[in-house]
């Protein structure tokens, strides 16, 4: 073995920096131990006690950050210093000489012909923020969430007066001219049109149209509030608006989870008058059939993405409403293997629409489900409370992201709830959703892979077998690599299903079996 | 100043009394390090740190309203090394920012909390919310393994595979308590100095471990209403002790919990414990856990050790040396 010891002169890097330093430096090839810390006394004597003898460790004192780092060999050991190097330059760099622009004044002089503004602030600058790009000509894409909501109406309505888009706010996805704002996928270019109240929402219908070989002309957010009464759809209208008169969009396709009644009446009458074929996806809402006229209805996402892809010419197969035979011997299969007291789903979702989807499709066909985000309000349960029976657990509720990342990001807190279900003996399958794309984790199967087998193996120490069913949302142009993310859960034998709604499907197959009634399954509104 | 320089101005929301006091003494002072959720600026009279609200109030800070999301300090343009200035109840920022604080609410927690005192067995079950939400929801990459040697369940597993740091410091617990008990000055010096400065981070683990513990030994006597001797020399000894043996601000939080000062979310926990139910307790829990990488569970630790080192509750790694 050999080591070496550098010592970094009045160097100060947050704990998360030094922590994520050592445990990437740990894990290089020919690595035996690793460690970046501040040299204290203790720190000083714990190193020399681990085997690093230096008289720079002697010399350094508590201001000073130690790097230590023990190889088999010396080319490991070069490489490893050269990454440690990497991994300090890019803080020195976000406080070095060339500071990002810190307004829209100095934003714009660096790209004096932007015509959108992306704004993400704390929701209380947010209105002063979007109205001052608006007074400049720029349509915005507003990711902040906390705007109340006569805020965005204000917005809303001088957006409208200038003929600007206001996108947001809390717009998690939008895809403009093919260039992805907030989370989003790398989708092809096509003649489908979209515009959504829900972000998850977006991104599983856009990337299904993707894999059945079509693409889209824009995605357009328009904010989870958009549909609200008080708003009355404004975004969604325009929007809808800018699609019927672009010619490259064929198709068009509404996405929200149920909107106000009145809000809803007045999207369809617009929608009515379009020229062209349009698919209406408003999950769990309850739309009279007579009031649609020529419009599609969808029932979830994997149909609304069937239906738009039919009209737009493409007979979808992988995303239909109905278990393949195949997949319902398998799911038959995992059923058997569960012990008696393994009765409930238990879904832990970082996409908070996926998890409204999954719930519409399980309530038919299990009973009750109960949430953080509950279709009805008496089957409301604490996010962070122990699961109750099936249920269906929204990890991007604000209850879990409060000082944390979005779980798309960071999956600290769903790993520790799957290992918490898995220890549950009535828990049955764990239902998951995977997001790749930009904005997302790099390497969404890396951080479940260990934490799945871990829970797996915990159930079958206590005699048990645990499912574990999941959806990936992304296309192969993600850099996360779509094939390569479904391999690695797959391996850790996790069912991937096409889609999402097909994952809570099969979900409710795998926890009761012949209970369910197959023909249900497949059945559509 | 406005016109003198391209200053973009700043908010702050609240000022910790600490940092109040030193502001007010007016000078100048230097950008110490800057990171995503802190800017810590040496005075001559110690440290103070411009942090984003989301990082809560403290004694050291001052919480700022920041106008971009994630707010991220280090997204501020200001560099290590910058000169600081205060004028009146204004700080110019290394020549970019102007940080008001003359609206702030000065932050000064109550030591003596509101609700009365549990008995000791409800702290102690309080205490074991503690321990288990730490357990599921921590980081253990510091010490926060030591929290599973205190159950006959986990310990046996755990304490044979305890990382680097949590293996040194076990043992030195263990002295630092039976110290504790003997309240002898001189033996509770040898422990203290064991342990500060030990452990990843850049308030090291053992440091936010013994912060967490020593704040809730003199929050206890202070609402029980006759601190404990051990307790008193306890802090005597660690704000001592913490001089030049660790970080700079590691040495400043060390001192300030010895005072029975601490960040809000270490504060609202030792309350929680103290006086509070179980979803209080479940609640708070999770907000310090979700501060920093190991800093919140080394807290957690320590605030778990404090409890049980005034109520009289032995370690289970005392009581458990067949592990």
């Amino acid at each position: 073995m050999i080591t070496r010891v550098i010592v970094k002169k009045s160097t100060y890097r947050d704990s998360i920096s030094l922590m994520k330093i050592s445990n990437s430096i740990s894990k290089l090839p020919g690595i035996t131990q690793a460690a970046v810390v501040m040299a204290t006394e203790l720190n000083r004597r714990v190193l020399s006690e681990a085997g690093f003898v230096d008289a720079a460790i002697g010399r350094a004192s508590t201001s000073d950050m130690i790097v230590a780092i023990e190889a088999k060999e010396a080319s490991s050991l070069d490489a490893a210093l050269a990454e440690t190097e990497r991994l300090l330059s890019p803080a020195e760099k976000t406080t070095g000489e060339k500071a990002p622009p810190t307004s829209l004044e100095e934003a714009l002089k660096l790209v004096p012909d932007a015509n959108l503004a992306v704004i993400s602030v704390p929701g209380q600058f947010a209105k002063r923020e979007a109205m001052q790009a608006l007074s400049k000509g720029l349509n915005v894409f507003l990711f902040s969430s906390n705007v109340s909501r006569e805020e965005e109406v204000e917005l809303k309505h001088a957006a409208k007066e200038k003929g600007l888009l206001l996108m947001g706010p809390d717009c998690g996805t939008s895809i403009v001219n093919h260039k992805v704002l907030g989370f989003g996928n790398a989708i092809r270019e096509g003649t489908i049109g979209l515009i959504s109240a829900s972000g998850t929402g977006l991104q599983e219908v856009t990337t299904l149209i993707h894999k059945a070989g079509l693409g889209i002309s824009q995605a357009i957010g328009t904010g989870g509030g958009d549909l609200s009464e008080e708003v009355g759809g404004i975004t969604m209208i325009q929007g809808f608006e800018l699609l019927e008169e672009d010619e490259q969009t064929k198709v068009i396709v509404l996405i929200s989870k149920p909107p106000s009644l009145g809000t809803m009446e007045k999207v369809l009458e617009v929608a009515r008058r379009s020229r062209k074929p349009v698919v209406v996806n408003f999950l769990g809402a309850d739309v009279d059939p007579s009031t649609l006229g020529k419009l599609r209805q969808a029932s979830t996402l994997d149909d609304a993405a069937r239906v738009a892809c039919e009209l737009a010419g493409v007979k979808l197969g992988g995303a239909a409403p109905v278990i393949p035979k195949e997949t319902m011997v398998i799911a038959l299969a995992e059923h058997k293997k569960l012990a008696r007291s393994q009765q409930y789903v238990r879904g832990l979702f970082s996409g908070g629409t996926l998890c409204y989807e999954s719930e519409i499709v399980l309530q038919p066909l299990l009973g009750e489900v109960f949430s953080n985000a509950p279709i009805k309000a008496e089957n409301k349960v604490r996010g962070d409370a122990p699961s109750k029976k099936h249920s269906c657990i929204d990890m991007g509720a604000e209850e879990f992201v409060e000082g944390r990342a979005h779980p798309m990001i960071d999956f600290s807190l769903r790993n520790k709830r799957i290992l918490q279900e898995a220890r549950d003996p009535e828990t049955a399958v764990i239902l998951i959703d995977v997001e790749l794309g930009y904005g997302s984790n790099a390497d969404p199967a890396g951080q479940l892979v260990p934490v799945i087998q871990e829970a797996k193996a915990l159930a079958k120490e206590a005699g048990r077998h645990l499912s574990v069913v999941a959806s990936v949302v992304g296309t192969e142009g993600d850099f996360q690599g779509l094939a390569n993310q479904e391999k690695a859960l797959s391996e850790a034998e996790v069912l991937i299903m096409p889609s999402n709604a097909q994952a809570a499907r099969v979900s409710a197959l795998i926890a009761a079996g012949e209970k369910i009634e197959p023909a249900i399954l497949g059945r559509s509104n | 100043l406005s016109n003198q320089f391209e200053l973009s101005f700043l908010e702050a929301s609240s000022v910790g009394r600490v940092a109040y006091t030193r502001l007010k003494e007016g000078g100048e002072g230097t950008v110490q390090g800057v990171f995503d959720s802190a800017i810590n600026i040496l005075f001559a009279e110690g440290l103070v740190c411009l942090v984003p609200e989301i990082v809560q109030r403290g004694p050291l800070n001052v919480t700022l309203r920041l106008p971009v999301a994630p707010p991220r300090m280090s997204s501020l343009g200001v560099r290590a090394g910058d000169r600081v200035r205060v004028h009146g109840f204004a700080l110019e920022l290394g020549n970019r920012h102007l940080v008001s604080f003359g609206s702030a609410r000065i932050y000064s927690p109550r030591k003596k909390f509101s609700l009365p005192m549990l008995t000791n067995g409800e702290i102690d079950a309080n205490m074991e919310i503690m321990r288990k939400n730490a357990l599921l929801f921590g980081n253990m990459a510091g010490l926060g393994e030591l929290l599973a040697l205190m159950s006959p369940r986990t310990a046996k597993a755990t304490a044979k595979n305890l990382n680097i740091f949590a293996s040194f410091a076990f043992g030195r617990i263990v002295r630092l308590e039976q110290a504790f008990r003997s309240e002898k000055k001189s033996t509770l010096e040898d422990a203290v100095s064991e342990l500060i400065g030990l452990g990843p981070g850049l308030t090291p683990s053992s440091d936010d471990m013994l912060a967490g513990l020593v704040l809730l030994c003199v929050l206890y006597g202070k609402n029980r209403g006759c601190a404990q001797r051990a307790s008193q020399l306890l802090a005597q000894v660690i704000a001592e002790e913490a001089r030049g043996r660790t970080t700079l601000l590691s040495e400043e939080f060390l001192r300030q919990a010895a005072s029975g000062r601490g960040n809000e979310p270490i504060i609202r926990l030792c309350a929680a414990l103290l006086t509070g139910r179980r979803d209080s307790v479940e609640r708070e829990t999770r907000s310090l856990l979700a501060i920093g990488e190991t800093s919140g569970t080394d807290t957690v630790l320590g605030i778990v050790l404090g409890a049980m080192f005034c109520t009289g509750r032995r370690l289970g790694l005392i009581e458990g040396e067949s592990i």
